[in-house]
């Protein structure tokens, strides 16, 4: 997916205006962060887990290379292969080769963040290769040209009234007049549609949610089993996975799946927990013959040792954009990234440079529930800070913006500087205010009081009445 | 250089900067620790690990998330089956995998009941299929590959029925990773376990949630003595 994060500020105008986006986003807010907490307040232990969760990433990262190793010992030795990816291309480069190996010409595919992050249904459609994508949300999405606007809801911000328009104008082969007024009439049309898919498919490819170690597993967490017809129906399965995906043991993966689907949709399992290991053995009834995992690294590995290692324990539940009042006023694509929320506006800026990415971290009020609801306790608002910092630094920040840190700053040094102007702002404020207690315009916040009236200050500032109380 | 040995090379440099060289040496042990002697993490409290009280755990959460259940001697297994079809309006047929211990308990059924065996074709309404352990913790079955039991036959019939023996219900997940390590030991580990709680459901379409969405729209779990 093409970042176009600059121009955020335009996208979140439009997003405001745009009432279908509106009415879907408050149809959806609120539903997954009420189930979240009545899964929440049902898990006595929850906190524990989520310590014991957050260590377990902590774990895997400070020993990720000797993991790794591991888990492709493993894979290797149940029959399977691993490919090795520094960059985007790399990866399609593998994924490719492996079709074209297989002469390929059909490919069912499994939700897969990565595979958008390579942008590799593209590259396989230009390489004469047909993509479909089977999760209903990815699929509806697919079908309209866009890129999912959540990574666990990709369809979040479509009503059913658009859905029906997309499969009416897609699927030309079924009768114009057939009845779709129904969320139930739109799924059996998608599952007839696309189980046909399945099973013609060459290939198919997933992600993984997890990379067991110890077993050379990788997992796949579904609700709907699209991702297990993709990969037990083809000849081949294809595992796309970020290096950080990695966990130690079944154990450790247990613990994670606890937190998973409790903190993503209130769940206490999600349906479809799959382990997969290799390749068909012998005594096997059905499976593929062949099974190949992409390692992918593409910048994580650079985020390793520095102010943004923690970031790496994400487990991709999206419980912060569920969480986030600026993501759930605005939606996930006026972010222009592929991941977005809080998770987005600290990952992307590692991915594909703070100058592109400048606005994101800025698209916070730092409120912190991210980093509560957060199943590995990652600190975001740190993180955001951090991010904000290294863009002062770079000199990225609006000029404007600049000049009054400075001039702040200049008077922050200087306490009687400082003490007269706030002396002045008072008054000024006070004669806004035509003795109402509080004001609904004031000079310099023409944005800020635009939607909030300011109270007003009492007569005397803090420094003048203790000063006084002190003679 | 390859790619693999530049991912590698690059973590080691990183994690360098938060981490002395002897530490970097000592996580060699600690890691064949982690992973040749796995430790379990928190477990959610049951109230008893009594075969009766994680009986009636497992039909509790089962039916929170909207599989169906019945519990019933080893004799009745095929009555069930067959209780299942007239209930549900659907013919007396169904596909199952080579799995002796289903042909044993299906077998009154041969009579009046047309039974494939073998990997669906995604063509059968309904698939039987035995598995290996029940986790009374959420209610999930765990399934595993094999001759005996095709993967597809969980995915693509409309009805997904399970067979599972009373004495095979565990507490945690946990508790089915050591049971397999045993069973497998000395052999390559599954090639796919599938841990199922409920049928297949979606909540893409306005955030309604709806059964059936790829996977079976109804799973129907017989448990018995």
């Amino acid at each position: 997916m093409q970042n176009t994060s600059l121009q955020f500020k335009h996208n979140t105008a439009k997003a405001l205006k745009n009432e279908t986006l509106q009415k879907t986003m408050a149809n959806s807010r609120g539903g997954l962060t009420l189930k979240r907490a009545k899964a929440v307040s049902k898990t006595p232990k929850f906190e524990a887990l989520r310590d014991s969760a957050r260590e377990i990433k902590e774990n895997v990262l400070e020993n990720l290379d000797l993991y790794l190793e591991e888990f492709e010992h493993n894979v290797i030795e149940n029959g399977g292969h691993v490919h090795w990816a520094q960059t985007a291309s790399e990866a399609r480069g593998h994924i490719v080769d492996i079709c074209r190996k297989t002469n390929a010409k059909t490919v069912t595919k499994g939700k897969s963040m990565i595979s958008e992050e390579i942008e590799l249904n593209d590259f396989l459609e230009q390489s004469g290769i047909k993509t479909i994508e089977t999760d209903l949300g990815e699929y509806i999405v697919q079908l309209r040209g866009e890129t999912p606007s959540h990574i666990i809801a990709p369809a979040v911000h479509l009503s059913m009234d658009q859905v029906r328009q997309t499969f009416l104008k897609n699927h030309k082969k079924l009768k114009a007049d057939r009845d779709l007024q129904t969320p139930e009439s739109l799924l059996l049309e998608a599952r007839a549609i696309l189980r046909e898919q399945f099973l013609k498919s060459d290939i198919g490819i997933t992600g993984a949610n997890f990379l067991v170690a110890e077993t050379g597993t990788s997992v796949i967490v579904t609700n709907e089993g699209n991702g297990d017809l993709t990969q037990v129906l083809p000849r081949v399965h294809v595992v796309i996975a970020s290096i950080e995906k990695i966990v130690p043991n079944l154990e450790d993966m247990s613990q994670l799946l606890r937190v998973l689907a409790r903190s993503a949709t209130g769940q206490k399992m999600s349906v479809y927990n799959t382990l997969s290991t290799g390749s068909k053995r012998a005594d096997d009834a059905d499976g593929p013959e062949e099974y190949h995992v992409i390692l992918l690294d593409n910048g994580r590995s650079n985020m390793l040792g520095t102010e943004f290692h923690e970031m790496l324990r994400c487990i991709r539940c999206g419980a912060c954009m569920n969480h986030c009042p600026v993501y759930q006023n605005v939606g996930g694509h006026a972010y222009g990234s592929l991941y977005t929320g809080p998770m987005g506006s600290v990952l992307t800026p590692a991915l594909v440079g703070i100058d592109t990415a400048k606005h994101l971290p800025n698209a916070s009020t730092f409120c912190g529930r991210c980093e509560e609801v957060c199943p590995v306790k990652i600190p975001l608002p740190k993180m955001m800070r951090n991010w904000r910092e290294r863009e002062f630094e770079k000199h990225l920040s609006p000029k404007a913006q600049r000049r009054n840190l400075k001039l702040w700053a200049y008077l922050a040094k200087r306490p009687f500087l400082y003490r007269r102007a706030t002396q002045i702002a008072s008054f000024g404020m006070r004669m806004f205010s035509l003795n109402k207690g509080h004001s609904r315009y004031l000079p310099f916040a023409g944005q800020w009081t635009k939607h909030r009236q300011m109270p007003t200050p009492v007569q005397k500032t803090f420094m003048q009445q203790y000063n006084k109380k002190r003679r | 250089m390859s790619s693999r040995d530049a991912i590698l090379g690059r973590i080691k440099n990183q994690l360098s900067l938060k981490m002395s060289d002897d530490e970097i040496q000592a996580r060699v042990p600690h890691t064949r620790t982690r992973l040749k002697k796995p430790k379990a993490g928190v477990l959610p409290k049951v109230p008893s690990t009594s075969n009766s009280s994680l009986i009636n755990q497992f039909k509790k959460e089962a039916i929170e998330i909207q599989s169906t259940i019945t519990v019933c001697e080893r004799a009745n297994v095929g009555d069930e089956i067959e209780t299942y079809f007239k209930k549900n309006d659907l013919p007396s047929k169904f596909r199952m995998g080579d799995d002796k211990r289903v042909a044993t308990l299906v077998a009154k059924l041969k009579k009046n009941t047309e039974i494939l065996v073998g990997v669906s074709d995604g063509q059968d309404t309904v698939c039987v299929t035995h598995c290996e352990y029940g986790v009374a913790e959420t209610g999930t079955l765990a399934l595993v590959s094999g001759e005996h039991n095709p993967t597809s036959n969980n995915f693509l019939p409309t009805h997904h029925v399970v067979l599972l023996r009373q004495r095979d219900i565990v507490a945690h997940y946990e508790d089915v990773w050591k049971k397999l390590r045993v069973k497998y030991k000395g052999q390559k580990f599954p090639r796919t376990v599938n841990l199922v709680s409920g049928p297949s459901r979606s909540g893409d379409i306005e955030q309604k949630i709806i059964l059936g969405a790829h996977g079976p729209t109804s799973l129907h779990i017989i448990i018995y003595k």
